[in-house]
């Protein structure tokens, strides 16, 4: 009944919304949020079934995704991009700290920051706000809100708020960025930090390669957890393929840690289905004050997923294990997601 | 109020129907850095002019192409206006064009007049799309006009024209492709951004 309550609210918001702003970006209101503006409204439904412990959870998300370039004169001074998102859980028996319980409704950001890029063009930017942490692949890779994700959950956060210095160069890319460590919300406890950043190869070529850090102490709940890593990545398209790796080694809390990760994308040659298999693999020292002893465990991810010129975006995921280790459980999770964006 | 609310919601799926979508979430977008610095160099800065493409402007392209952009295209772009010493000095904007094997991006500079000063493949996941073919291609399309650009091509437009074929001698399928996609940019770029262009021109003659 909530279910139903949250969403025909949620429909009526998006309704209203519609109706004072016009149907998108590009009809009649144009120029609504600024003369560089691009803005879109961003529906998803996930199914999440687990098949260990028959678990169906789903995940309810509306969010306006807004997109600005600032001009003075005759340059382009900053790039705006402002997402919050309300996120609603359905019968979740785990859930990041952002959420109070299994069924809560948060409001989140996923990306809210101003890059200024008025010093040097592209060449040296300050960005200021909440952004991706930048390391590995998911520094070129966009993998917001899709069922598709790449090497965050090695790491524990995805975005964060804080500043960044990037910047574009004929040889380079880079981003280096000091932010709080807290993830979604901006709190303080245990003084959180991560220092994090990634210098690679450019990324519109055939061939990328990158070499990332990450330090800190990151907030999980209300303890903060000691994380370091080195990592490097590299991404190959060849016509419909896209090949990815990364590979990290650091320590979580002291114990030391070493991940691998694997994929294989394959696109039809209109781009509107794309299918892919991924592999990852972990080692971590159990407790390094006891005995240097480790565990190691590994998973495979079969994805599919069509997206229409229209804004629909259906996509399904199988995940299960193909290490199983004592300490960590990998249950095999079937993900089913519907997104429209307008 | 139930009955409001839900004429509301039908009305905007109805709307939907007919609306233009985005996929790809806007954090994804990237001005074309590399491409500014490689085609203009350095003493150019640049301005966004963010324009709405409508699908009459798409008819238009057809009007004077045998072609027209995708649907997907109808939607928010970007041109970049270049300056020199204070003076507007070109146009940059990138264009999709579909390959057999998937979507190639490609940023073409403009001149003032609107010829190509050149061009550069943003994203193109052929191995042939290296700096020697890009040479090449750039090499002839250097300097040309809409109508010459025209020229390079059969009467349907799905093919080179004997003028083409005997003008882009290396991996003339791609030579195709690009000067497809060159056509089109002109084509939109008068149509999109008229007025602005008429602007800008106003004031370069304002400052001479």
């Amino acid at each position: 009944m909530k279910l139903i309550t949250f969403t025909f609210k949620t429909a009526s918001i998006i309704s209203l919304l519609y109706l004072c702003f016009g149907a998108s970006a590009n009809t009649t209101n144009d120029d609504f949020f600024g003369a560089n503006s691009r803005w879109s409204l961003d529906l998803s439904t996930r199914a999440i079934h687990n098949l260990e412990n028959n678990n169906t959870a789903f995940v309810h998300v509306v969010g306006l995704d807004l997109h600005n370039v600032l001009s003075v004169g005759q340059r382009d001074v900053a790039t705006i991009t402002f997402q919050p998102y309300i996120v609603k859980l359905n019968n979740h028996k785990t859930y990041s700290s952002v959420f109070d319980h299994g069924n809560d409704t948060e409001l989140t950001w996923r990306i809210a920051n101003v890059n200024y890029t008025g010093f040097s063009q592209g060449q040296f930017n300050v960005r200021l706000g909440h952004f991706e942490i930048p390391f590995g692949l998911e520094y070129h890779v966009d993998t917001n809100g899709t069922l598709r994700q790449l090497t965050t959950s090695d790491r524990g956060i995805k975005a964060d708020w804080g500043l960044s210095v990037n910047g574009i160069t004929p040889i380079v890319e880079y981003e280096v960025a000091l932010t709080r460590g807290s993830g979604n919300s901006f709190k303080n406890t245990g003084d959180p930090y991560i220092f994090s950043g990634r210098i690679g190869t450019p990324t519109h070529k055939n061939l990328i390669g990158g070499f990332s850090w990450f330090t800190g102490d990151v907030l999980h709940g209300k303890e903060v957890v000691e994380r370091k890593k080195l990592g490097v990545d590299v991404s190959y398209y060849y016509y419909q393929w896209q090949f990815m790796m990364e590979s990290s080694v650091g320590e979580t809390a002291g114990n030391d840690t070493a991940n691998v990760f694997i994929e294989a994308l394959w696109k039809t040659n209109n781009e509107e289905i794309s299918s892919y298999l991924q592999f990852g693999y972990q080692r971590n020292e159990i407790n390094h004050q006891v005995s240097d002893e480790s565990h190691s465990t590994g998973y495979w991810k079969a994805g599919i997923q069509w997206v229409s010129h229209q804004g629909y975006d259906i996509s399904a995921q199988y995940k299960n294990k193909f290490k199983e280790s004592s300490i960590i459980d990998i249950d095999p999770v079937l993900g089913v997601q519907l997104r429209y964006r307008m | 109020m139930k009955i409001i609310l839900n004429t509301l919601i039908l009305f905007m799926f109805i709307e939907l129907l007919y609306s233009p979508s985005v996929n790809a979430a806007f954090c994804s977008l990237r001005d074309p850095i590399s491409a500014i610095q490689t085609l203009y160099q350095n003493g150019y800065t640049f301005r966004s002019l963010v324009s709405t493409i409508s699908e009459q402007d798409r008819m238009a392209v057809k009007q004077q192409l045998p072609f027209t952009i995708h649907q997907s295209e109808v939607n928010r772009h970007t041109l970049y206006i270049l300056y020199k010493d204070e003076q507007h000095a070109g146009f940059l904007q990138a264009r999709s064009e579909w390959a057999k094997w998937g979507l190639v991006e490609i940023a073409w500079a403009m001149n003032i007049d609107r010829s190509i000063r050149g061009f550069y493949y943003q994203r193109c996941r052929s191995p042939q799309c290296n700096d020697n073919v890009v040479e090449n291609i750039n090499e002839v399309l250097k300097n040309k006009t809409f109508s010459q650009l025209k020229s390079f091509l059969s009467e349907n437009g799905n093919a080179l024209s004997p003028l083409g074929e005997s003008s882009f001698k290396v991996a003339p399928g791609l030579a195709l492709l690009t000067l497809r996609s060159a056509l089109k940019t002109l084509a939109i770029t008068d149509i999109s951004w008229k007025q602005d262009i008429e602007q800008l021109t106003a004031e370069n003659k304002g400052i001479e």
